[in-house]
């Protein structure tokens, strides 16, 4: 079953309403919904945060070590100056060090955590690791925080809630050659409340990626440049933001084009959170995403932003997109392994 | 979920062509259905009610936390806001409500011995390093922009030897790194100005080029 079936269906009377609760609140508890998308998350989340922790291994002790000009004594005053979080703060400040060896140390455990959570081995203990690797590189490196951080950081956070090891993943091919065996009532009951935060923490997910584009989109009706148009004629002008100028700027000269695109911009993230749950209209919508992303990442150089929302986006392909693509990619290596 | 499990098919789903494909293959962790009985039951119930509402109400604080920042002059509930921070940050303005109309460089220069340097443009560094580059390090690209819109967001301090605020003391330790990096030698003060470059409106010239003074600041030893 997939997530927004589940969360919706047709409800004609009270009483078919009432049935409907019911029969949810049953699925709920004893159906793990969303699998593959969990999974698709904890790949896509983990791959990036892996990735960005190589891709920086130079810039590492600048950006989140003791050398960082964000020194340790202004980390430390900026996390007592905002006080009050005091008995759970080491969750989060863990990373404020001065030695160059326990920094050390840390990255190459965000780096084991990171290919181990990848790989999805011991998923349930590497779920909490990797949130509490991600809390930390987060906060030491805050002021220096984009968008892909902070995604990175509550995808990190709500999938500890999931069960996002159940398909495509080491602990996956385990659970599948143990003989299964019979389920006692206790066990029974423990697997119906981890199937309830799973489903709880997919719904969040969802819900948080509805807020980042309803959010955004809301923030960008406020603006005079996306009311009237010209937004992109200046965003693309931005040397800040240029990863081809030439060709940025011949982008920015197309005028009305540009206009329209602007305004596709803002009304498929505002319309995001109804039309991601309609049938048919949510692939043209999520297509639309995907080519915004897809120009953000290569011409405005924010590549890694622009892939953590591709992921996030992914949440919303239902069960059976995953199970039609498993089978295209086993298809086309099937042949390769015959001929072997 | 229950009869599906226990058959040897589950590894080799390739082979059963005539199949279903696709459905979905059975979870061995999921529940199995098996009757819990009176007070566990209840208890998983309890369970289901409690985790459903602490998720409603974590959306719902969401909601409260990212609405009133819609409008600029609301607060954010306090309540919100302690829900919500430091594990669960929104900041989803990014180019809005507006892009930035103009383009930023930071100019620099250190004083050594009473006597100035030459005037360096920090910003080309950042702009050369991501021209072409898909993947550029978040050292060359955000670091210098974000510790500039950081102090401007605060009280610029502009006298010498004031005590500078934390966005201050963070941008001028960035601003010595990358002398560092250029090969300057180490000044005693620097002096930091923003050139403005507005970007010219559709069918407009662009408004005329400024610069703004941001401060000269003690660098410690």
């Amino acid at each position: 079953m997939t997530l927004p079936r589940a969360l919706g269906p047709e409800i004609a009377t009270p009483r078919d309403g009432a049935r409907h609760a019911r029969h949810r609140l049953h699925a709920v508890t004893r159906t793990p919904l969303g699998l593959y998308g969990a999974a698709v998350l904890r790949i896509g989340v983990s791959g990036l945060f892996l990735l960005n922790l190589l891709r920086e291994a130079a810039h590492a002790d600048r950006l989140w070590g003791p050398g960082s000009p964000y020194t340790p004594e202004l980390f430390r005053a900026s996390v007592e100056a905002r006080g009050a979080d005091g008995r759970l703060s080491w969750w989060y400040t863990w990373l404020g060090t001065q030695s160059p060896d326990y920094f050390r140390a840390a990255y190459v455990l965000a780096v084991a955590v990171s290919a181990l959570y990848l790989l999805g081995w011991h998923t349930r203990l590497m779920a909490v690791l990797f949130a509490f690797v991600v809390a930390g590189f987060y906060m030491r490196s805050a002021v220096a925080a984009s968008g892909f951080e902070l995604l990175s950081l509550l995808f990190a956070n709500y999938l500890v809630l999931c069960a996002p090891g159940r398909r495509w993943s080491l602990d996956a091919r385990r659970a599948a050659r143990a003989t299964p065996a019979s389920v006692s009532r206790y066990e029974e009951l423990r697997r119906r409340v981890v199937t309830v935060l799973h489903n709880a923490g997919m719904a969040l997910i969802a819900f948080q990626v509805m807020v980042v584009y309803g959010t955004a989109a809301l923030y960008k009706i406020r603006g005079a440049t996306w009311r009237d148009g010209s937004a992109l004629h200046y965003a693309l002008r931005l040397d800040d933001f240029a990863t081809f100028p030439e060709l940025s700027v011949r982008l920015a000269g197309l005028g009305s084009a540009l206009a329209l695109l602007a305004y596709v911009t803002v009304v498929s993230q505002l319309l995001f959170p109804a039309l991601v749950f309609v049938p048919r209209l949510k692939y043209v919508v999520l297509v639309v995403m995907l080519g915004t992303h897809l120009g953000i990442g290569l011409l405005m150089a924010l590549p890694m932003f622009s892939a953590i929302t591709v992921v996030g986006d992914l949440v919303f392909l239902p069960t059976p997109f995953w199970l039609r693509a498993e089978r295209a990619v086993r298809r086309l290596r099937a042949p390769r392994a015959k001929s072997r | 979920m229950n009869g599906t499990d226990g058959t040897d098919g589950r590894g080799d789903t390739e082979r059963t062509d005539g199949a279903d494909l696709t459905a979905e293959p059975p979870d061995p962790l999921a529940p199995r259905g098996t009757p819990l009985g009176g007070p566990l039951r209840a208890v998983a119930r309890g369970a289901a009610l409690l985790v459903m509402a602490v998720a409603l109400t974590h959306m719902a604080l969401l909601l409260l936390y990212v609405g009133p920042a819609l409008s600029p002059d609301t607060a954010r509930p306090a309540r919100a806001d302690a829900w919500l921070r430091p594990l669960f940050p929104q900041d989803w303005n990014i180019f809005a409500p507006d892009p930035p109309r103009a383009n930023t460089r930071l100019e620099v220069r250190g004083w050594r011995a009473d006597r100035p340097g030459r005037w360096i443009d920090l910003t080309a560094h950042d702009v050369a390093a991501h021209r072409g580059n898909p993947l550029p390090s978040r050292e060359d690209q955000t670091v210098l922009r974000k510790a500039v819109s950081a102090h401007l967001a605060g009280s610029p301090h502009t006298q010498l030897r004031a005590p500078l605020t934390p966005a201050a003391q963070y941008l001028r330790n960035v601003v010595v790194v990358r002398l560092d990096d250029l090969g300057e030698p180490r000044p005693d003060t620097v002096e930091l100005r923003l050139r403005t470059l507005p970007i010219a409106p559709p069918g407009h010239p662009a408004p005329a080029a400024s610069r703004r003074p941001l401060g000269t600041w003690e660098v410690l030893p």
